[in-house]
């Protein structure tokens, strides 16, 4: 696993907007230009923004691969973890989409893009297709679910007497003393389970509203236990890693990860959140239906997805895709029955309605 | 101008030995090696107060090492430094109550003519009338009362050495150090600055050490010469005294140009170069004499006496202006220098015969 | 056929007169057109456009301008940018002084080479890779504690990164080859024998060095600290990797205006106004210390 970010470009007073033109080229480093349609007759070819390695290389081995050998088409993948929304603003602005394909776009991120209109449609014959092999929780307007993953506490089980055993206990610093740590680009998450510890039964939380003000105090109770906000899987990593943290709210596959690589975590999904990623395609890609072929061969095929879920520790929608999977990954896995039944699920339609005022008070909470 | 006592406070000593601002220097034994290398050996000399003493010599000789030393830039090897009864060795420069005049002037560039005056007079405690009284003395003494706001840049070489010269007198140092001053400006001014220096010392009376490789500086301006070679004295003497009466080959050759010849004495005569002749000088055996340029009578004059006579053949002929410098190649002794007017009769040309006649008062006898 | 003729010929050999360094008109127009149409279109036009985007985008005229003002994120970082960046400045005057004065003395080759290697190499490595070497060394289990645990000094590790001291040194770190190369050319044209001077007239060391040495070096100074801090506003990537998400300096603001919000025109405000201080600083320094000190500064 590499353990660094991926180079950022520089923003300096000397114009946002040169900054964005940079940043679009970093981003879009591989990517070079939405895919050719095979009009006259060139090998259509896409391009997926996914999150960059582990992810990068399991996609491309199990999904990515064997699509290419099946179809003959051009597949890349290009890394922009976090910016999938971001970019796809300025790719609009700039009129030129460069994306194809979004590759596990986190759950509120997905809802919202659809909102503005950056993702597609699912067109209704692939709609139907689909909903034979998958089940209808796992399919929606846009996409399908994919990768799904929990919102979990991670404990480093050496370095604090004792670790929560569930959220409510998380955000208890006095009995439960240690440097913390959380998720930085995702305010939902944070205020969902601070809504959690205040009282909201999860099997509630898909249609509660958010109380702002209650959830925000919650937070600033732990926030000066905070070492840090991590924004990026490998930063999540990281920050258990050197030691900065000595639990906090992390991605469930991440924090397996670490426990693999010989530091012992406690994992608990009690009072988690489950987040669906999902395959989304990109509004105004020229090779549209190409890569609702792409959506939909991962869609229908159990063992790519297992072999893919087995390697990352992310969840994958098929049900028979458990079956590939053994017993162990099978564990670690947001949609394994044990762990599912604890987790919540966040209300993206509230946070769709209510997202700038969310947006603006975690920026004050971050750095107020 | 009046020169005013202050009374100072020494660190160190009692009451001031001295009254006048003018003490003397007693350096006994001093060394100085750079590891390997002996750059001053034992030198001994007691420079009275009120004397204006030159160290003369080749570069390398030592004297800006010794200067240096007396400054306090250097440290010596062994020996000791006294000026008046107050050790120097043990003091750093800024106590040792003394002027310098640098090679290079050393003028503070972001100070004016006034304000580098005064600097010395500040650290000593003079402000205000006072200060501004003396600065003007001072101006007046070196005749720049017209430039007391200006930058050093705007002078000239010579403006800036006289800057240079009252602000190291400024407040009345008790020993007025110089390291060749004069080396930078062309030969008008140095004469011209030679007078100036030599009224100045008249007038204020402070003692001065003087280093200068420049012979005929030294003959004008100093009470007494030490004339350096390879870290010794190779004399000490006054000038007339050492130009006439120089102590060794090295002095005769480097202080008056005069020709060195070996010889033998004893009982009385002297035996040279199958020649003899009667002489007062108590040295017995192995001798030098020392025969200036001009002491030479040069043609086919009889003249007899006791005294050297040689034969030689004219290699080069040099107009000084006044005067014609001959090279006269003799047989077993070598090249001769001869001197004589312009006007003298005898036109003389190159590879002509010349005889040489010295009379024995103009012969200088020395001990090897 | 030759012919005689009653005069002679003069000789031409090309055009006549002197040879003259100085280009014609139309020659140096087209040699400095193409540095003049880069210059232009890619530093003149994007910020021509930043400052008109800043004033038309959104609410138009100031709003976005106090809408910087008004969100108590963007304050913050403004005042922690700015004394941070105080502080760094300070550091590398100091730091950077030092070195640089050292180097410009007579001394042993061998050292003063080594002592340029350890000036001049961060320069040439990457700035993400130098400055997670920091992040690196600040860990929790990073070098420095596990260095002082070894020798028993602390029981716990110190919380040294995600500070703002690990920005600062971070950022120090950075900044200090810029800090030494912009002061080195002052240091080093100063003429020792000016310090020996002021001791024989009595100066002590600090004396001297306060009154002679100071003033003539402090062009060299200003020149130093408004590089630095100038530079220091802008930065993005060490506040980020040493200080954390949570960090808030005024680059990470704006990244989040244009990559989490979307809110380009106050993004753009924001960078107008640390232009416009970066400009102010430099424009004061040039005013105060003249372009010669600058530019041999910023030369190297």
């Amino acid at each position: 696993m590499k353990p660094f970010f991926k180079r950022r470009p520089r923003i300096n007073a000397l114009g946002a907007s040169a900054a964005t033109a940079a940043a679009l080229l970093t981003v879009t480093a591989c990517g070079g230009g939405s895919g050719t349609s095979g009009a006259e007759g060139e090998t259509p070819s896409l391009v997926i923004a996914s999150w960059g390695d582990p992810f990068t290389s399991a996609t491309q081995e199990h999904l990515v691969a064997p699509f290419v050998e099946e179809t003959g088409y051009d597949v890349q993948i290009v890394d922009a973890p976090g910016k999938f929304l971001a970019s796809l603003e300025s790719q609009k602005q700039a009129d030129n989409i460069e994306w194809d394909i979004l590759d596990s776009t986190s759950g509120p991120d997905a809802y919202i893009a659809y909102d503005q209109g950056l993702i597609e449609r699912m067109p209704d014959d692939v709609r139907d297709r689909i909903l034979k092999e998958l089940p209808e929780s796992a399919v929606t307007e846009f996409g399908i679910t994919w990768s799904a993953l929990g919102y979990i506490i991670a404990c480093r089980t050496e370095a604090v007497e004792k670790c929560p055993s569930k959220t409510t206990e998380f955000f208890n610093s006095e009995d439960f003393p240690g440097s913390r740590t959380s998720i930085a680009t995702s305010p939902m998450v944070n205020l969902s389970l601070a809504e959690i510890a205040n009282g909201v039964a999860v099997e509630d939380l898909a249609t509660h509203e958010i109380d702002l003000d209650r959830a925000f105090k919650t937070l600033e109770s732990i926030k000066s236990e905070m070492a840090t906000f991590w924004s990026s899987g490998d930063q999540n990593m990281q920050v258990f890693e050197t030691g900065e943290a000595d639990m906090g709210i992390s991605y469930s596959g991440r924090a397996y990860q670490v426990d693999k690589q010989g530091i012992p975590m406690n994992i608990t999904w009690d009072e988690g959140l489950y987040n669906p990623g999902f395959y989304n395609v990109v509004k105004g890609s020229s090779n549209s239906k190409e890569a609702w072929e792409f959506v939909e061969w991962v869609a229908t095929h159990p063992e790519a997805q297992a072999a893919w879920g087995e390697a990352l520790g992310y969840s994958v929608p098929h049900p028979e895709a458990f079956d590939f999977v053994s017993a162990e990954v099978a564990e670690t896995l947001a949609d394994f029955p044990a762990n599912r039944e604890l987790l919540g699920l966040m209300n993206y339609d509230w946070y769709v309605e209510n997202y700038e005022e969310v947006n603006t008070r975690w920026q004050e909470f971050l750095r107020g | 101008m009046t020169v005013s006592v202050q009374p100072q406070p020494r660190s160190g000593a009692g009451a001031p030995s001295v009254t006048a601002r003018s003490a003397a220097l007693h350096i006994e034994k001093l060394t100085k090696s750079f590891g390997e290398l002996e750059v001053l050996r034992s030198i001994d000399l007691d420079v009275h107060a009120g004397e204006f003493l030159t160290l003369l010599g080749p570069s390398g000789s030592g004297k800006t090492t010794l200067l240096r030393i007396i400054a306090g830039f250097e440290s010596a090897t062994s020996g000791s430094l006294m000026l008046g009864d107050v050790d120097l060795g043990s003091l750093p420069p800024s106590e040792r109550k003394l002027g310098m005049v640098f090679q290079n002037y050393a003028l503070f560039p972001h100070l004016t003519v006034e304000q580098n005056i005064a600097y010395g007079l500040k650290l000593r405690k003079c402000r205000g009338p006072k200060l501004q009284a003396r600065v003007n003395e001072m101006l007046e003494i070196v005749g720049l009362e017209k430039h007391s706001r200006r930058k050093p840049s705007q002078l000239s070489g010579g403006q800036q050495q006289r800057v240079a010269l009252a602000r190291a007198l400024a407040y009345e140092p008790e020993i007025l150090l110089m390291d060749e001053p004069l080396g930078a400006l062309d030969r008008s001014l140095r004469l011209q600055m030679e007078e100036e220096i030599k009224r100045v010392h008249r007038q204020i009376g402070t003692t001065v050490v003087y280093v200068t490789h420049d012979q005929e500086e030294a003959l004008v301006l100093s009470d007494r010469v030490a004339i350096m070679n390879e870290g010794q004295f190779a004399g000490l003497d006054t000038p007339m005294s050492l130009f006439h009466r120089p102590p060794n080959g090295f002095v005769a050759r480097f202080f008056s140009d005069s020709n060195v010849l070996e010889a033998q004495a004893g009982d009385g005569i002297v035996h040279a170069y199958g020649q003899s002749f009667p002489h007062d000088s108590p040295i017995d055996g192995d001798v030098e004499l020392a025969i200036r340029p001009r002491s030479f009578v040069i043609g086919n004059h009889p003249e007899s006496g006791p005294g050297l006579r040689f034969t030689g053949e004219l290699e080069e002929q040099h107009l000084l202006g006044e005067h014609v410098q001959l090279h006269i190649s003799v047989p077993e002794i070598g090249r001769l220098v001869a001197r004589r007017n312009i006007g003298d009769d005898g036109r003389l040309d190159v590879g002509d015969s010349l005889k040489l006649f010295v009379p024995a008062s103009a012969v200088h006898v020395m001990s090897v | 056929m030759t012919h005689v003729d009653s005069h002679p010929q003069r000789l031409k050999v090309g055009r006549s007169g002197p040879w003259s360094a100085a280009l014609p008109m139309l020659p140096a127009v087209f040699m400095v057109a193409p540095l003049v149409i880069v210059a232009l279109l890619f530093i003149v036009y994007p910020l021509v456009k930043l400052g008109i985007d800043s004033f038309t985008g959104g609410s138009g005229g100031f709003s976005n301008y106090s809408a910087v003002f008004q969100s108590a994120a963007i304050r913050n970082s403004l005042v922690s940018t700015l004394l941070m960046s105080a502080v760094v400045t300070v550091l590398c005057l100091l730091l950077g002084g030092s070195l640089a004065w050292s180097l410009s003395k007579p001394g042993n080759k061998i050292l003063k080479t080594l002592l340029w290697t350890a000036v001049l190499l961060p320069f040439w490595m990457g700035v993400v890779v130098k400055t997670y070497a920091w992040a690196v060394l600040l860990a929790n289990n990073g070098l420095i504690n596990s260095f002082f645990m070894r020798i028993g000094l602390i029981d716990e590790p110190m919380t040294l990164l995600y500070t703002p001291m690990a920005v600062v040194l971070g950022m120090t770190y950075t900044m200090l080859p810029y800090a030494v190369l912009a002061m080195y050319p002052t240091m080093a044209g100063f003429d020792k024998e000016l310090l020996n001077s002021a001791s024989v007239l009595g100066s002590s060391n600090t004396g001297a060095m306060y009154r002679v040495w100071l003033p003539l070096v402090r062009p060299g100074l200003v020149a130093g600290g408004a590089i630095v801090f100038a530079i220091s506003i802008g930065f993005y990537i060490t506040p980020v990797l040493l200080g954390g998400a949570q960090t808030p300096f005024m680059a990470t603001v704006i990244g989040d205006d244009i990559f989490a919000y979307f809110n380009y025109p106050r993004a753009a405000a924001s960078s107008v106004i640390l232009l416009v201080i970066a400009l102010t600083v430099l424009i004061a320094t040039l005013k105060t210390v003249g372009v010669k000190a600058l530019k041999g500064g910023l030369e190297k």
